[in-house]
């Protein structure tokens, strides 16, 4: 037999098995099951287009929130409780005591703290950052309180016997507070800004150690909650008038500490130095 | 060389379902004898037919819409992507305890399409083409795409090979 009467007779047998596989396997080549399967291909792709648009939104929400910098993001709106804080003292006692009122001056609310110096709200306006004792004549603490007095919590968790941890602000997340930190006696080295955990004042790490000997005050972390401007004070250059010095910044990471404005001038530069921080009423949300 | 291809607006466009219908048979043969496995041969002529649907509207219209499946099948079965395709489905089809082989087709003649499958793609492409749809040289050329000298020297050349694997005398040109 030739090649080619070999190949067509092959064929001719190859056309009949086909034949007769379609009409023993209708299923399979229906095109009832070819229209099902379209449809279901035709619904994967749309599903497929939907995950693969979906991924591609993401990531260009990523990328364009990553490319943006940090400094330029706004700030998160201040939350809007609508009550002040306000320190009270008693003459002749060395004592301040909180309290938080509405703004027409109903419902005051004393805080059952005594020993505080200076209180500062959450950005989210539920909590107040105070500095208090855990006894008369400790060391200074954070801790925090609920706006309507309740939660007390000294934050205590510090165990360095000769720092004291006073004043300071809570990162924009909440999860961190920054402070100013200074000597009980003597340890000039300890004079800086601190930051430690808000849930229990764990985790110090020295943000930025004043070289001159004096006292680094007032911490504020900016809005993006990336650094920190703070006055910074060098007893050697013998200022007029006390909280003088200048203004710096430094990262919360603590790098790039620089200074900002001249020497003596940072006395009158707004709320930062003002004044200590109970010299002036803080309101909430402001 | 493309005459046959070329959209005919005289008479009205055959509806798909027709056309599958009339050519499911045929297209799964073709690639059963390029792919040798009943159930790639179908998977094959399901890919074939899905770009067919897809551009149906356009291939409706063309004289011979089927050429256009023939290729893809044709293209498709030599593809060493499709085959590891065609593997990972039926392996997805065993985990989803479906049958991952079908009934052989049973054909008269396995050692010849074996031999046809071991030629050049374009050899064993021209001779399928040539003997199972039993084209004539031009429609061969048309849907493969090349010149009819082209598909008469892989169809040569197709035949001497096989005449040597098959230990047979080939005396025509």
């Amino acid at each position: 037999m030739s090649l080619d009467a070999r190949a067509r007779r092959a064929a001719q047998d190859l056309r009949r098995a086909v034949n007769e596989m379609d009409h023993s396997g209708p299923a399979r080549s229906s095109f009832e099951r070819f229209d099902q399967l379209w449809r279901r291909r035709q619904r994967n792709a749309r599903i497929g287009v939907i995950l693969v648009a979906s991924v591609l939104t993401v990531a260009a929400l990523v990328f364009v929130a990553r490319a943006i910098p940090r400094a330029e993001r706004p700030a998160a709106p201040p939350i809007h409780n609508g009550r002040i804080v306000y320190g009270r003292s008693a003459p002749g006692v060395d004592e301040t005591r909180l309290f938080t009122v509405n703004p027409d001056g109903t419902d005051e609310i004393s805080l059952p703290v005594s020993f505080t110096d200076c209180a500062e709200w959450s950005p989210d306006g539920t909590k107040l950052h105070i500095t208090a004792m855990e006894y008369p004549g400790s060391r200074l603490r954070p801790a925090v309180v609920s706006a309507d007095g309740t939660g007390f919590t000294l934050l205590n968790a510090t165990s360095n016997a000769d720092l004291n941890l006073g004043c300071g602000d809570w990162t924009p997340d909440m999860s961190r507070l920054v402070l100013e930190g200074f000597p009980e006696t003597g340890h000039p080295e300890l004079n800086g800004i601190y930051s430690v955990r808000a849930s229990d004042g764990g985790d110090l790490f020295l943000v930025s150690r004043n070289p001159f000997g004096g006292y680094d005050a007032v911490p504020q972390v900016s809005p993006d909650g990336t650094s920190v401007v703070f006055l910074r004070n060098d007893p050697s250059r013998h200022l007029p008038g006390p909280q003088t010095g200048a203004l710096y910044v430094v990262g919360l990471d603590g790098t790039g500490v620089q200074r900002i404005t001249p020497w003596g001038a940072a006395r009158s530069s707004g709320k930062l130095v003002a004044g200590r921080p109970m010299d002036r009423v803080r309101r909430s949300a402001s | 060389v493309l005459e046959r291809l070329r959209p005919q607006v005289e008479r009205p466009p055959e509806t798909f379902e027709d056309f599958y219908r009339r050519e499911y048979s045929p297209i799964v043969g073709l690639a059963y004898a390029l792919s040798g496995s009943r159930s790639r041969a179908e998977d094959l002529a399901q890919e074939a037919f899905f770009a067919a649907h897809r551009n149906w509207e356009r291939l409706a219209s063309y004289e011979q819409p089927g050429a256009s499946v023939r290729r893809v099948v044709a293209n498709l079965s030599v593809s060493a992507f499709r085959r590891r395709a065609a593997e990972a489905k039926a392996m997805a089809r065993a985990a989803f305890g479906e049958r991952t082989e079908l009934p052989d087709l049973g054909s008269g003649d396995p050692e010849f399409w074996e031999a046809v499958r071991a030629l050049p793609h374009r050899q064993a492409q021209v001779i399928a083409l040539f003997y199972l749809d039993d084209r004539p040289i031009a429609e061969v050329a048309d849907i493969l795409e090349m010149s009819p000298g082209t598909v008469k020297r892989h169809l040569h050349n197709g035949r001497q090979a096989l005449a040597r694997r098959l230990a047979i005398q080939e005396d025509e040109g």
